[in-house]
């Protein structure tokens, strides 16, 4: 007991210190209920996407390699229990490549999957971005997932001056598109047969490719256009679709028209509060770990024990030796 | 050097804190500024060092803890035994027609189903193997990587149920999961099992490119062809005045091509859901050596190990602390000190 009483105020906060630091080491855990989100990420794999409009100009980056950065940053983010799958866009369709799974369990092996995307997966050279989106819809709806599609709005070839389909089905599927590159115009790079990059894209590339429909509709009158003989009137003095920047409104619009949100690619910060806004959330029975709270306590226990030796003012009587002034004079002689 | 990070790293502003124990000691504060009376021996010199180490390692540990130490991209070695195995799917439109070539109905499931769930059953039997998932039609796609995670090879092969592409790029399909290969799979087996349901001609490029690639790290081919009915199989030799030609007859030439490659290679024709489930279990007895690799992990929390060490060194203050002899309140009168040279 006297023991006890002998110990002063710091032997007790060193000892409370190490009490918590010994519970928050063997993990003290509280079940508590966490939001769980699936989500079904597509990824453009068109040639557009291949602009290198990231990273410093040392070290460009093109849109692809930044949509597989952000997907494993994103994935990364979401908390355990959540699920993700993998899809790639080109041409008029999305095609899945993996179901939504578990990402904790599944990290490695999926974003290693993400990291291998690649252009030359893509199985033609269009870009249909409203009927792509559609059906990565529909992918996603029979996933029981949300929707995360990736693109820059590069239509290829380019959209009918006559206008557009519309985007559908608003009510099935919730999720939002993440749009990819700079606001500046860059050129699209070009491959050959074999894969080997090929200068860039020009308009006659375009041109060539979009012998329908781009015609603006006062062109025939003008005597630019010939149905046959040139069917795309003087694009070439008019048009910059052979450049690619990112659409950003192109893509709020037919995203409003489907009932998914935008942001851009590049902001985590907004992507995580749009991913918060447009995906639902399932609840999911979890645990949640308590020793950052042992750890605090006993850091502020250790704290104030030193703090209390350093800081608090001397405030005991010195012990009074008996015959205090004949030792000093003693001592002192 | 191990790839740390934090997630809270602004609390680590709060380290230099660390140093406080080198300032403040945590030991009893003594009225008596006689501490130049005791005679310095090496103990209590050693203890005087320890102590305010003790202090630092405590605060920093705890420090770090709460800042959320961790080690990313971290690789743990793992064994099995078993092969690593590249299954290369055809996602062309004609398998989603059943054995006799119809659209499925209730009676009968789609090649692809069939595929599908006997694929996924095989995986299921196969712990320890390494699994990797492409799929090719009118280009060759890499779903899933060579991992041990069979979840995800579930989740890739599950894609089966929806609609495939237009064309049977057998070649480029193949090029792609011969080339999955990486240096960690030197000493295992290594294994493609093509599942397809008919074949295309394969260029002389590609042709050269597949050679070079499998002449560089051998793998054991098998070819899991679904026969629909009335189709050509692959080891009907055509009959005399019959074009043999890789266009009019791509199944049969590529299985000749295969044969070419000087790897080990097996061929199984199966025209039903039964003929398939053979064909695997054969598949499944024939690939079993054991294996070593390597993967990374997403995330080790070392929080836990910082408490640990926070805790050890809080128990020997402590200890340190319950040692401490309390003050004298009331001493008796010292004998008068003398020096000894006077």
């Amino acid at each position: 007991m006297r023991w006890l009483r002998n110990r002063g105020m710091v032997f007790w906060l060193v000892a409370a210190a190490f009490v918590f630091a010994a519970l928050a080491a063997f993990g003290p855990r509280l079940a508590r209920d966490r939001d769980v989100r699936t989500l079904f990420f597509v990824v453009d794999l068109t040639r557009s996407m291949t602009a290198r409009d990231y990273g410093t100009t040392d070290a460009p980056r093109s849109r692809l390699d930044e949509a597989k950065r952000m997907v494993t940053e994103i994935v990364r983010r979401l908390p355990c229990g959540s699920k993700v799958g993998l899809g790639v866009f080109t041409e008029r369709r999305s095609f899945p490549l993996i179901e939504p799974v578990e990402t904790c369990r599944n990290f490695a092996p999926f974003t290693e999957a993400v990291s291998r995307l690649d252009w030359r997966m893509a199985w033609e050279g269009d870009s249909r971005i409203v009927r792509g989106l559609a059906s990565a819809q529909t992918i996603a709806e029979d996933f029981d997932s949300d929707l995360v599609f990736i693109t820059d709005g590069q239509e290829a070839p380019p959209v009918p001056t006559a206008g557009r389909r519309s985007a559908g089905n608003p009510d099935t599927t919730a999720g939002l598109i993440l749009g990819a590159g700079g606001s500046a115009l860059v050129p699209i790079p070009k491959y050959d047969d074999r894969g080997n990059p090929d200068g860039f894209y020009s308009l006659r590339d375009i041109a060539s490719g979009a012998l329908v429909s781009i015609v603006p509709p006062d062109a025939e009158r003008s005597g630019t256009e010939h149905p046959r003989n040139n069917p795309v009137g003087n694009l070439a003095s008019t048009s910059n679709e052979h450049l690619t920047s990112v659409k950003a409104d192109y893509l709020r619009e037919i995203g409003g028209e489907a009932g998914l949100g935008y942001a851009p690619l590049g902001d985590i910060a907004e992507i995580e509060e749009q991913i918060e806004g447009h995906t639902s959330a399932h609840r999911l029975a979890s645990t949640v770990d308590l020793s950052p709270i042992f750890g605090a306590l006993a850091l502020l226990s250790l704290f104030s024990a030193y703090a209390w030796n350093g800081l608090v003012p001397w405030r005991r009587s010195p012990a009074a030796p008996l015959p205090l002034n004949t030792s000093r004079e003693r001592l002192s002689s | 050097m191990p790839a740390l990070a934090f997630d809270h790293p602004v609390l680590l502003l709060a380290l230099p804190f660390a140093l406080l124990p080198l300032v403040v000691s945590v030991l009893r504060r003594s009225p008596h500024p006689n501490i130049a009376a005791a005679v310095p021996d090496r103990p209590s010199r050693l203890l005087s060092i320890a102590l305010p180490i003790l202090g630092l390692l405590a605060l920093a540990c705890l420090i770090l803890a709460l800042a959320g130490l961790h080690r990313t991209d971290q690789v743990v070695f793992r064994e099995g035994r078993g092969a690593h195995l590249m299954i290369l799917i055809d996602r062309s439109s004609s398998m989603e027609s059943t054995f006799a070539n119809r659209r499925p109905d209730g009676a009968e499931e789609s090649k692809a189903n069939a595929a599908r769930r006997l694929l996924t059953d095989f995986i299921e039997r196969r712990a320890h193997d390494r699994v990797g998932v492409a799929m090719f039609s009118t280009a060759p796609l890499q779903a899933v990587p060579l991992t041990d995670r069979h979840e995800i090879v579930k989740s890739a092969i599950a894609t089966m149920d929806f609609p495939g592409l237009a064309q049977t790029n057998v070649g480029r399909g193949l090029a792609l999961a011969a080339g999955a290969f990486g240096s960690e799979t030197a000493a295992a087996s290594r294994a493609i099992l093509l599942v397809s349901d008919g074949a295309g001609v394969i260029s002389r490029e590609v042709q050269a490119q597949l050679r070079d690639t499998i002449g560089r790290r051998p793998v054991n081919l098998y070819w899991l062809f679904l026969r629909t009915d009335g189709a050509k199989g692959i080891f009907d030799v055509p009959a005399s005045g019959e074009h043999d030609t890789p266009q009019t007859r791509p199944e049969r030439h590529l299985h000749l091509f295969l044969q070419t490659l000087g790897v080990p290679y097996r061929a199984f024709e199966a025209d039903s859901p039964d003929a398939v489930r053979e064909a695997i279990a054969e598949i499944d007895r024939l690939e079993a050596r054991p294996l070593a690799y390597e993967e990374e992990v997403p995330r080790l929390d070392l929080e836990r190990y910082a408490y640990l060490g926070a805790a050890i060194a809080l128990a020997l203050l402590v200890l340190a602390k319950s040692f401490e002899t309390p003050f004298v309140e009331r001493a008796r009168t010292l004998p008068p000190l003398r020096r000894s040279g006077a």
